[in-house]
Order: structure tokens, then C-alpha cells, then sequence
């Protein structure tokens, strides 16, 4: 009987441990697996195509598989030819490249979000967390919603950054969400980003769904 | 501090970046009239926006310069901008045109939109216009003035424009951003507090426990 009580305890005991243990790690935001890089193969959804809209900026983006409801707001690109990143200040804010391709029509548009700021998790914390075949959704000044499917979420250094693969047009109407990931040390900070690829796949009337 | 200067000196770029996108706003009133896209074709629509008109303002829009009369401006999404559209009549000239809003507060901003050829968008503009005789007569319009190549619309009838963009297929076009994006600081990287504090109350109720186990064991012997 008491040796009974005395083993459960010893269990108790060794789950507190593990807990306390494994707990003081540090936590770091989701990173994608393998099998949701282009490498691994398309994903079944991925076929549909819808055709691009006319140009309208955008206004709301979300991701429900994440939990993002952000509003958008337009950048411009720094001195070195980098994309400006909304204020870090606001946790549920990202952007768009306004002097891209807006949302939904043809061409790349770029949504650029952070991970975390110096308080915590921001907008694009969940970002590798996402899967192929996950919606991306964007409110557009026009009235429309453009529904995006994800393609592949990759994840690249940033001293090798792939410019064309990210950024440029593929004769349709596509999306990238970017976020910072890859890996991080307290010198320099995250080592690169997180950059889910997506595809127009459908065009709600309504704003707001 | 570091991210302190990096605030500044993208605040600082993002002002400058409106400047350069919009040559007929200055930065003095710290508003300018965005069009977007800069660049367009006829038959494009454009959107608007500008914060003069203040938070929740209203105002009205010229572009007879394009021939397309005046349009209204109202509250965005953000309330602090006033949006508004306009299409782009068929059979406008290439050229830099400017557009201006004066809004319902008197402050007047001004900006501008470089309308290039119609044909290398012609396609999915016709499609959206269900085969409108407008459309038609537009393209004729514009083979006719390519021709004859004069020069009416603006300052510049466009030299730099009609081939330089065209990245995308779409128009606006001035360049593509390059290289990764600062997006984190790592403040959310730490232990899991809520799992740590879990695992201490697991340990205390475990030593909790035994202490009342080893107790009444001591006394159990004591008695027996």
C-alpha cells in the first residue's frame, strides 16, 4: 500500500522535474518541417487557378490555420533596396509592398510582418507553423476578397536570399508572407526568414468573410 | 538604442520613399496624395489616399487632367486616410498627369499617375469590360496617337515609361524589393514560464506528499 503511494510519488516527482526542465529551454517560434518546402512536392489543392484580379490595394489579411487578422499598411523599400517593415511597436500589424503587384492581381505581391517584437510574439509568430493547402485571405479596397492557397512555406538565410524565387512574378497572381526565422543568436539576432509562397485560388465578393 | 535608430532611420526612408514616389507632394505638410498604381494604363482603376484630410475627413478629387472628372474621397479602413477611385478614360495620352484633392478641411495635396500604352494590358482590361465598344474605340484611339507619336499629355510624354517596367505583368511597376527582411527581435524567445511553474507545483505536491508519507511511517513504527 504506502510502497504504491511511494512509487507515485516518485512518478510526480519525476514529471515536476521534466517539466521545470524542459520548460527553462528557451521557446522558439514554429519552424516549417521538410514537408512543407517546394522540394517535397506540390500539395494535392495546389491545382486550382483563379484568374487575376484588377489592381486594388489592400486592406485586412488573414490566416485563419494561425489565428492572423491584421490590417495592412503600405512600405516602401529602404536605401538598400530592401523592403521596409511595418513598426515593430504594434504586435497585430503587418504590410505590403505598395509599389508592387497589390494583392489578387497578376503578379507577386509581398506581405512582410514581424515575428516577435522586443515584448513578445507579433503578427507573424505562427507563420512556420502553416501547411500546404492553408488559406490566405486578403480584403481588398475594391470590395473583394482574394482567397490564396499555400504552395510551400520555405525558410532562407539571410546572406542567401533568393530575390527572384520570392519576389518576382510567375505570370499569375501569387503572395508571399515574410516573416523573420531561421534560426537566432543573441549577436545577430534571427539568422533569416520564414516565407510562405501562395497562389490566388478564389475571389469572394464580400470584404469580409 | 539600436532598434531605436533603425525606427528613425526607416521612419526617415519612409518619408523620403513618398517623396520620390510622388514628386508632386512634398513632405513639408507631412502629406502627401498617394495614387496607386503610379502607373497605369487606360482603363486602369485607381485608388487614391491621403491623410491630409485628417482622421475620419472627407474630400474632393480632380483629375479632369485625365478626363476623368472629379471623384469623391471618404474615410478608409484606417480611418486616418481619405480613399477614393477613378478609372482611367480610354483614349488618354501617355503622359505624367496630376491629380489633386482638396479636402473638406481646406488642405489641398497633389499628386501624380504616368499613364503608359494601352496594348500590353489591353487583354485583361477588355476581358473586364464584357467587349464594351468603349474599349474598342480606345485601342484605335491609342494605335492611332502611337503613330503619330506627339507629345500632349503632360511634361513628358512618358520617355522612361512604356517599356522600362513590366516585371509582373501588371502596372506600377518600379522594382522589386531584394534581400531578406527584418522582421524580430527575438523578444519572444525564452523558457516557457507557464510549463516551468507547472513542473514546481508538481515537485512541491510530490514532496509535499512524501513528507505526510514519511511521517505517518515514523509514527506507524513509533506505535507498532
Amino acid at each position: 500500500m504506502s510502497s504504491t503511494k511511494g512509487w507515485c510519488l516518485a512518478i510526480a516527482a519525476c514529471a515536476g522535474l521534466w517539466l521545470v526542465q524542459n520548460g527553462s529551454r528557451d521557446v522558439t517560434p514554429p519552424m516549417p518541417t521538410a514537408a512543407e518546402a517546394f522540394a517535397a512536392g506540390p500539395h494535392a489543392h495546389t491545382d486550382a487557378v483563379a484568374a487575376p484580379l484588377p489592381p486594388a490595394g489592400p486592406l485586412r489579411l488573414r490566416i485563419p490555420y494561425i489565428d492572423v487578422d491584421t490590417p495592412l499598411i503600405g512600405l516602401g523599400l529602404a536605401k538598400d533596396g530592401g523592403l521596409e517593415v511595418p513598426p515593430p511597436a504594434d504586435p497585430n500589424l503587418a504590410g505590403w509592398y505598395r509599389d508592387g503587384t497589390p494583392p489578387g492581381a497578376k503578379g507577386t505581391a509581398v506581405v512582410a510582418g514581424h515575428v516577435d517584437n522586443a515584448k513578445g510574439p507579433a503578427v507573424f509568430y505562427g507563420l512556420g507553423a502553416l501547411k500546404k493547402g492553408n488559406r490566405i485571405e486578403v480584403s481588398r479596397q475594391d470590395g473583394r476578397t482574394a482567397v490564396f492557397t499555400v504552395d510551400a512555406i520555405e525558410v532562407y538565410e539571410a546572406d542567401a536570399f533568393p530575390d527572384d524565387e520570392v519576389y518576382g512574378s510567375r505570370g499569375r497572381a501569387e503572395l508571399r508572407v515574410i516573416t523573420c526565422g531561421g534560426g537566432f543568436s543573441e549577436k545577430s539576432g534571427y539568422r533569416g526568414n520564414v516565407v510562405a509562397f501562395a497562389h490566388l485560388i478564389g475571389v469572394r465578393a464580400g470584404a469580409e468573410g | 538604442m539600436r532598434t531605436t535608430a533603425r525606427l528613425l532611420t526607416t521612419a526617415v526612408l519612409a518619408v523620403s520613399t513618398i517623396g520620390l514616389g510622388a514628386p508632386g507632394a512634398f513632405a513639408e505638410d507631412h502629406a502627401s496624395l498617394e495614387v496607386f498604381p503610379s502607373t497605369a494604363a487606360p482603363g486602369a482603376s485607381l485608388t487614391l489616399n491621403t491623410t491630409a484630410c485628417g482622421p475620419g475627413g472627407e474630400g474632393v478629387g480632380d483629375a479632369r487632367a485625365l478626363g476623368a472628372g472629379e471623384f469623391r474621397l471618404s474615410p478608409g479602413a484606417h480611418k486616418e486616410s481619405a480613399v477614393g477611385q477613378l478609372r482611367v478614360p480610354y483614349g488618354v495620352q501617355p503622359g505624367v498627369y496630376g491629380v489633386s484633392v482638396r479636402c473638406d478641411n481646406g488642405k489641398r495635396v497633389t499628386g501624380e499617375v504616368t499613364l503608359r500604352r494601352h496594348q500590353d494590358e489591353s487583354g485583361s482590361l477588355n476581358g473586364k469590360n464584357e467587349g464594351e465598344s468603349e474599349s474598342r474605340e480606345g485601342g484605335g484611339d491609342q494605335g492611332r496617337s502611337q503613330g503619330q507619336g506627339h507629345d500632349s499629355g503632360g511634361q513628358d510624354s512618358g520617355g522612361h515609361d512604356p517599356g522600362g517596367y513590366e516585371s509582373g505583368g501588371q502596372g506600377g511597376h518600379h522594382q522589386q524589393p531584394s534581400g531578406h527582411v527584418q522582421t524580430g527581435v527575438g523578444g519572444s524567445i525564452g523558457p516557457d514560464t507557464a510549463q516551468v511553474a507547472a513542473g514546481a507545483a508538481v515537485l512541491a505536491a510530490a514532496a509535499a506528499g512524501g513528507t505526510l508519507l514519511l511521517r505517518r511511517r515514523a509514527s506507524g513504527t513509533q506505535g507498532g
